[in-house]
C-alpha cells in the first residue's frame, strides 16, 4: 500500500522538477482517482502569472475541471507520468464528482488557501511530502482539513472536548511522503534562484546541503531542518516572486517614472523612513523591519 | 492563573477616534488572534540568587550557556531584582528554599523553565559562583501594552518594562495613521463593491460579493480593480459553485494580469484575458470593465501595499490568498462564520496578522452609517444591499 503513494509522490516530484526547470518555486501535485487513475497534475505558476495564489493545487484542479488536456512536462524533463484513463466527454458536473473522489499528491504541505480551496471544492484525500510550518493548511498552521480549522489545538487555548464529528469537506491527511526529495527540491530552488537574481545578495552563502535531518520523534513534520528550508525558500518568495528585488524594481520604476518632478523619492523616503521606525518601535516584525531597511538603502 | 483575562484588560484594539463622522460609517481594528489568546499570557522561570557583587558575572554566565534565552524574549523583564523589588510570593517562593535570607542577595531570571531544567542550571552556574538554590515563578509572556499594566505586572508578577510597543499586533501609531489615510474615502469603496456585488446578483453571475482593490500613492487613491462573485457563471448549482471565482481572487487575478503586463512590456506576450477553466480573471460586469486597468505602465509586486474593500469578509481561501499577495490593508462589512480574517468569534483563525505567517496586514471591519437607512435614491440602492448581505451572511455556509 505504501508503495502505491511513494510512486505516486515520485510523479509529484516530477511536477516539482518541471517547475524547477522552468524557475518557478519547485512545488508539484497530481490528482489520482480510484478508477481512473492519474487525472491531472500542477505546478507552481506563479512567477509565470505574476498572481500570487496559482499554486499547483489549483492548477491541477483547473486541468481537471477544464476539458482541456492536462499539461505534462517535456520528455527532457525526465518526466514519466502515467497518466489514467482519459475523462473526455465528462461534462462539469462529472468532472466534479471525479474530483470528490480524488487523492492530491503533493510535494509540499498545501496552504491554508489551498487547504480551503481542497476543502470547498471536495478532495478524499491530500497525501504531501514536506510540511509548511510558516503557511500549511494541513497541519503546519491551521488543521483546515478538519471542520475548517477550527479544532486546530495549537491554535486553540482551550482544548474543544467533546465528539468531533466528520462535517461535510472534511478529508483525510498524510504527510512526510518523499520529504527529504521535496525539501533537496526547495534548496536547489533556493541555490539556483540566487544566481539569476539581478543583485545577488551577500547576506549569507547559498550552498546546497544535501543531507536532510530525520524527523524528531515527537516533532510533528516539522523538524528544524525543515522548518529552515521553508524559511529559506517560501517565506522568502511564498510566491515564487522575490520580494527585495520586486520592490526594488517597484521603487526604480516609481523614481524613472517621476522623473523631472521632485520630492517625490523624498517622500517616499521619508514615509519609509516612517514606517521603519513604527515598525522597529513595535519590535514585532523583524522581517517587514529588514525588507523596509533593504528598500531605504536603495532610495539611498 | 484564574483572573489572566484581567490582565489583559488594557491590551485592547486601537479604537477609532472618527466613530463621531457619521456619515463615513466607522471603522474598528479587527483583534488579532495574539490579543484574543488570553489563556497563555505568563510562563514559568528559574530564578536563582546571588550576591550583589557576583551578578553580572552570572548574567555572563547564562548567556554563555543559554546564548538567546532559547530564542524565549525576555526583554520586557528586568533581569535582576532586588529583595525590596519583588512582590511577596516571590519572596516567599524563595524563603522556601534558601537557607537564611543575609539581604545581599539580587535575584536573577536564569531561564524559562521551557527551555531548561533546574539540574542543568546547577551544574553550569554553581562551579563558578557556589552553590545556588533555584525556584521558579511565573512572569509575564508578552511586553505589557502600556505604562500602566507594566506597573500592575509588576506588583502581580515581576518587575516588567513598559516599551512603547503592541506585543499583540500593529503598533498603534501605524494603525492611527493607516486610518487616517482611508477613513475619507472608505465610503467610496465600500459602495463600489456593494454595488457590483448587486450587478453580479442581478445578472446571475454570482452571490451578492463584490470587492474593489484601491491602490493609494502619495495621498491619491483610486481603483485598480473592481470584481464580484462570479461562482454561478458557466457553472452548476447546486453546489458551492465555481471556488476560484470569488470575489477575492478573481480581482486579484486582474489585478495580476496589469501587473504582468507591465513587467513584459515590449515583449510580445499578448495577454489573452479570458475566462478558461475555472479562473475567472476576466472583467465581465459593468462596473469591473470600467475599472479594468488593461494598460499600464505601472511596475508592481503582486498586490503589493494594495488596499482592498470587500462587502463580507473574506473566506479562508480569500484571506490567505489576500496574504500571500502582499495586501497592505484590508477592509470589509459583513462578518461570516466562514471567514478568515477574524480571530474572535466565528472561526478564530485572524489569518491577517499571524506571528507565524510570511505577511502581515492591517485589518478592519467597517460599519454602514445608520443615516443610510433613509430617504434618496442612493441610500435606497445601498439598503437594499444591505438587505441581501444580511441575507447572506446567515447562510452559515456560505464562503465570501
Ligand atoms: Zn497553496
Ligand atoms: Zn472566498
Amino acid at each position: 500500500m505504501a508503495s502505491i503513494h511513494l510512486t505516486h509522490m515520485r510523479s509529484a516530484l516530477s511536477m516539482a522538477q518541471h517547475a524547477l526547470n522552468t524557475n518557478e518555486t519547485p512545488v508539484g501535485c497530481i490528482l489520482v482517482h480510484p478508477v481512473h487513475g492519474i487525472v491531472s497534475t500542477g505546478q507552481n505558476a506563479t512567477n509565470e502569472t505574476y498572481n500570487g495564489t496559482m499554486h499547483a493545487e489549483f492548477i491541477a484542479i483547473n486541468s481537471l475541471l477544464s476539458s482541456s488536456p492536462c499539461t505534462l512536462p517535456k520528455a527532457q524533463d525526465g518526466a514519466e507520468i502515467p497518466l489514467g484513463t482519459s475523462l473526455q466527454g465528462l461534462d462539469l458536473p462529472e468532472r466534479l464528482k471525479v474530483l470528490k473522489q480524488c487523492s492530491l499528491y503533493v510535494t509540499v504541505e498545501p496552504c491554508i488557501m489551498c487547504a480551503s480551496l481542497l476543502r470547498q471544492f471536495g478532495i478524499a484525500d491530500v497525501y504531501f511530502g514536506a510540511g509548511n510550518e510558516k503557511f500549511g493548511g494541513t497541519g503546519g498552521v491551521l488543521d483546515i482539513q478538519s471542520s475548517n480549522g477550527l479544532f486546530t489545538e495549537s491554535d486553540r487555548e482551550i482544548k474543544r472536548t467533546g465528539k468531533r464529528e466528520v462535517v461535510g469537506g472534511d478529508y483525510g491527511v498524510s504527510g512526510g511522503w518523499l520529504r527529504e526529495e521535496a525539501i533537496l527540491m526547495l534548496r536547489r530552488f533556493y541555490v539556483q534562484e540566487n544566481g539569476r537574481a539581478p543583485e545577488p545578495r551577500a547576506k549569507k552563502e547559498r550552498v546546497l546541503k544535501l543531507e536532510v535531518k530525520p524527523l524528531g520523534g515527537k516533532d510533528k513534520m516539522s523538524a528544524s531542518t525543515e522548518k529552515l528550508v521553508v524559511e529559506e525558500v517560501l517565506s522568502e518568495r511564498p510566491n515564487g516572486v522575490e520580494t527585495t528585488i520586486m520592490s526594488r524594481e517597484k521603487l526604480r520604476a516609481g523614481r524613472k517614472q517621476s522623473g523631472g518632478k521632485q520630492g517625490v523619492d523624498k517622500g517616499l523616503q521619508v514615509k519609509k523612513a516612517r514606517q521603519l521606525k513604527d515598525v522597529t518601535d513595535s519590535g514585532i516584525n523583524g522581517r517587514l523591519e529588514r525588507q523596509q531597511d533593504e528598500s531605504l538603502k536603495d532610495v539611498d | 492563573m484564574t483572573d489572566n483575562n484581567g490582565n489583559l484588560q488594557h491590551a485592547e484594539p486601537y479604537k477609532s477616534s472618527s466613530d463621531c463622522a457619521i456619515d463615513r460609517g466607522s471603522l474598528a481594528f479587527l483583534k488579532t488572534k495574539l490579543e484574543t489568546r488570553a489563556g497563555d499570557n505568563v510562563m514559568s522561570v528559574h530564578v536563582t540568587a546571588v550576591p550583589v557583587k557576583l551578578a553580572s558575572t552570572a548574567i555572563g554566565l547564562i548567556r554563555t550557556i543559554l546564548p538567546n534565552d532559547g530564542g524565549v524574549d525576555l526583554q520586557h523583564l528586568r533581569r535582576f531584582a532586588k529583595y525590596h523589588e519583588v512582590n511577596d510570593h516571590v519572596r516567599s517562593a524563595y524563603a522556601k528554599v534558601a537557607p537564611r535570607n543575609d539581604g545581599h542577595i539580587v535575584f536573577v531570571i536564569a531561564a524559562p523553565m521551557a527551555i531548561t531544567t533546574r539540574k542543568f542550571l546547577a551544574d553550569s552556574l554553581s562551579p563558578t559562583l557556589g552553590s545556588l538554590v533555584f525556584f521558579s515563578i511565573d512572569v509575564p509572556l508578552q511586553a505589557p501594552t502600556s505604562q500602566e499594566q507594566a506597573a500592575l505586572w509588576s506588583s502581580r508578577w515581576w518587575p516588567t518594562v513598559y516599551k512603547k510597543s503592541n506585543p499583540f499586533g500593529p503598533h498603534p501609531s501605524i494603525m492611527a495613521r493607516a486610518e487616517e489615510d482611508i477613513e475619507g474615502d472608505v465610503r467610496k469603496w465600500m459602495d463600489m463593491a456593494a454595488e457590483v456585488a448587486q450587478q453580479s446578483k442581478a445578472a446571475g453571475f454570482g452571490e451578492a460579493v463584490g470587492v474593489v482593490i484601491v491602490e493609494r500613492i502619495n495621498g491619491v487613491s483610486r481603483p485598480v480593480a473592481v470584481a464580484a462573485d462570479a461562482r454561478w457563471l458557466n457553472w452548476p448549482s447546486p453546489g458551492p459553485g465555481n471556488v476560484s471565482a470569488h470575489a477575492a481572487l478573481r480581482a486579484i487575478d486582474m489585478v495580476s494580469q496589469w501587473v504582468r503586463r507591465s513587467h513584459e512590456a515590449g515583449e510580445k506576450q499578448e495577454i489573452t484575458t479570458k475566462n478558461v477553466g475555472i479562473f475567472r480573471g476576466k472583467p465581465s460586469l459593468p462596473l469591473e470593465e470600467e475599472h479594468y486597468r488593461a494598460q499600464t505602465n505601472q511596475t508592481g509586486y503582486l498586490c503589493h501595499d494594495l488596499e482592498i474593500y470587500c462587502t463580507h469578509e473574506p473566506c479562508v481561501m480569500c484571506s490567505m490568498a489576500i496574504v500571500h499577495s502582499r495586501f497592505g490593508r484590508v477592509v470589509f462589512e459583513n462578518r461570516m462564520h466562514t471567514g478568515g480574517l477574524c480571530a474572535d468569534g466565528g472561526l478564530g483563525h485572524g489569518l491577517f496578522w499571524r506571528k507565524e505567517l510570511n505577511w502581515q496586514l492591517l485589518a478592519w471591519q467597517w460599519t454602514r452609517p445608520t443615516a443610510d437607512t433613509g430617504f434618496g435614491f442612493d441610500q435606497l440602492r445601498i439598503s437594499d444591499n444591505r438587505n441581501a448581505c444580511d441575507e447572506l451572511s446567515s447562510r452559515a455556509d456560505l464562503n465570501a
